[in-house]
């Protein structure tokens, strides 16, 4: 019952990491960048390259045996997907955030039920998650969803506040937002779907071993950097991949 | 149509949860029937609790479920199934599994899995690891969605020796070969209840019983099977055939929902999605 395994990827910027690490397991796949191929197949292994918000759809339908895809989109996504491992790469977190200016009343607002001065507007690309964060804290907010460049949106006078992900703060410190609080952190994950987590069990069990391996190598090799640059320098060895 | 009850006692408050809801012309807040056994659990144990046991019972019919946003599957579903009541365990539950193995191989589906696992083992681990109510709901909802990543938290943050850790991670993490019924002896000699070991037995018999019936080769072990609906007492399972990314089939035994309606006996049964059987039927 094996046959091809299919492996989702999703395009931007969890791509390059997705690739590198799946061809330190064992899994190179040569994407050809003249094309606009979508799909490639390597011996049994069909790669195929999708938007980051679609690879739980795939592999929730089956389409894909497998996809890697971040935490945040499948926080957002809500998909019937098995979830099997941490990459660890991607890591951004879940924040939210207001116009430095407006920044002391917003965590007001965001505190509790009824601390805002009127009702509040939230811009997000991630609704559901935007949702649930303020049902949870019985606050009332009308939530505005977004495709992207929501930190346009206060300045224009559409938000109060947002909710996205950020990386490394750039584009909030950029556009003068500064976070109020936080929702959570998230980080790559392996995915599968749940009739090929059994039916092609064996292939699954050795991607898995796989990655894992490349996860424990880079945890093993970052480590003794670190002993060997707080043991002083000119050490050898203990390079990174 | 039933009548909403939102006191449902625990197992059945999720399909409630699930379920579509009206109002009548008196203002009773109504359902559309969410599941199939949950009826026929409550027939065997009122209309017909004075017939003679075994209860051998089948069924068709369309049972109808909210379709969460933004995942895949339809609201209403058409449905076949039996429910084999108040016959003793090893034997009803091979019964059921040959006879879900007969209807799909009835159905020219020859390629399936069964992906079998026991209830009881689980309820037995968090038991034995002390958790609270709490902590298990999260930990029954981290097994459903098989979400590896914080089950592996979860399971580090257990009160239990080092080795069971290890036990536990392995047999909750990919469907393995016959091994991981060693794994889970080795853990269930750490419970003191023997609730583990029961559980396990069973599963053992069960297993036994059907690969003397012709269909172990169908069977794969998976001990961190839970289902959606919180029923289950013994044996759970789920089948599923390439090409088809969700499960074709399901069942598993629910003594305990017979004892909540008020005549414990032994219960096991199983439904097919027809529309998913029929697809597969023709590939």
């Amino acid at each position: 019952m094996d046959g091809l395994l299919t492996i989702a990827v999703p395009k931007g910027r969890l791509l390059t990491d997705s690739l590198r690490i799946l061809e330190l397991a064992g899994f190179p796949c040569s994407i050809d960048d003249d094309t606009r191929k979508l799909m490639f197949e390597s011996g049994d292994i069909r790669f195929i390259l999708t938007r980051p918000g679609d690879v739980p759809v795939y592999v929730d339908y089956g389409a894909a045996d497998v996809g890697i895809v971040g935490k945040d989109v499948l926080m957002e996504e809500g998909r019937d997907v098995y979830e099997l491992l941490d990459l660890g790469f991607g890591f951004c977190r879940f924040v939210v955030a207001a116009p430095r200016a407006a920044a002391r009343e917003a965590s007001i607002a965001v505190s509790g039920p009824g601390r805002a001065r009127g009702r509040i507007r939230v811009a997000t690309k991630f609704p559901r998650v935007a949702e649930a964060f303020f049902k949870e804290r019985g606050i009332h907010a009308e939530i505005i969803p977004l495709r992207g460049a929501t930190e346009l949106a206060p300045q224009a006078g559409l938000a109060e506040i947002v909710v996205d992900i950020v990386s490394t703060g750039r584009t909030l410190a950029e556009n003068d937002l500064v976070v109020i609080s936080e929702i959570g952190t998230a980080t790559a994950r392996l995915i599968a779907n749940r009739a090929s987590f059994g039916l092609k069990a064996a292939r699954i069990r050795a991607l898995v071993e796989a990655l894992r391996g490349v996860l424990a190598g880079e945890a093993g090799s970052a480590r003794q950097v670190d002993s060997k640059s707080s043991a002083g320098p000119g050490g050898e060895g203990g390079v990174p991949r | 149509m039933q009548a909403y009850d939102p006191d449902a006692p625990r197992p059945l408050r999720k399909m409630m949860d699930i379920a579509y809801k009206f109002i009548d012309y008196r203002g009773q807040v109504m359902v559309l029937r969410p599941d199939m056994t949950e009826v026929v659990a409550n027939l065997a144990s009122r209309e017909l609790r004075d017939l003679p046991r075994p209860l051998r019972l089948f069924y068709s019919g369309s049972i109808f479920r909210a379709r969460r946003p933004g995942r895949a599957g339809v609201l209403e579903s058409y449905q076949m199934g039996a429910e084999l009541v108040g016959m003793p365990e090893p034997e009803a539950d091979v019964e059921i599994l040959s006879m879900t193995a007969e209807c799909l191989k009835a159905a020219g589906i020859s390629e399936f899995q069964i992906r079998l696992g026991h209830a009881g083992i689980m309820e037995a681990v968090m038991d034995f690891a002390g958790m609270e109510e709490k902590k298990k709901a999260e930990l029954r909802a981290a097994l459903t969605s098989r979400d590896l990543v914080r089950l592996g938290h979860l399971i580090e943050s257990l009160d239990i020796p080092a080795d069971c850790r290890k036990f536990l991670e392995k047999i909750l993490e990919l469907p393995d070969g016959r091994d991981i019924l060693d794994t889970t002896g080795k853990l269930a000699a750490y419970d003191r209840s023997q609730r583990m070991g029961q559980a396990l037995s069973e599963l053992e018999e069960v297993i036994a019983g059907a690969t003397s019936g012709g269909i172990g080769g169908f069977i794969q072990l998976d001990l961190g099977l839970m289902r959606d609906l919180e029923y289950y007492t013994g044996i759970v399972f789920e089948v599923y055939t390439p090409g088809c990314g969700r499960p074709i089939s399901g069942g598993g035994r629910y003594d305990g929902l017979l004892k909540i309606l008020g005549r414990p006996e032994g219960a096991v049964g199983f439904a097919l999605d027809m529309e998913e059987v029929l697809n597969a039927g023709q590939r």
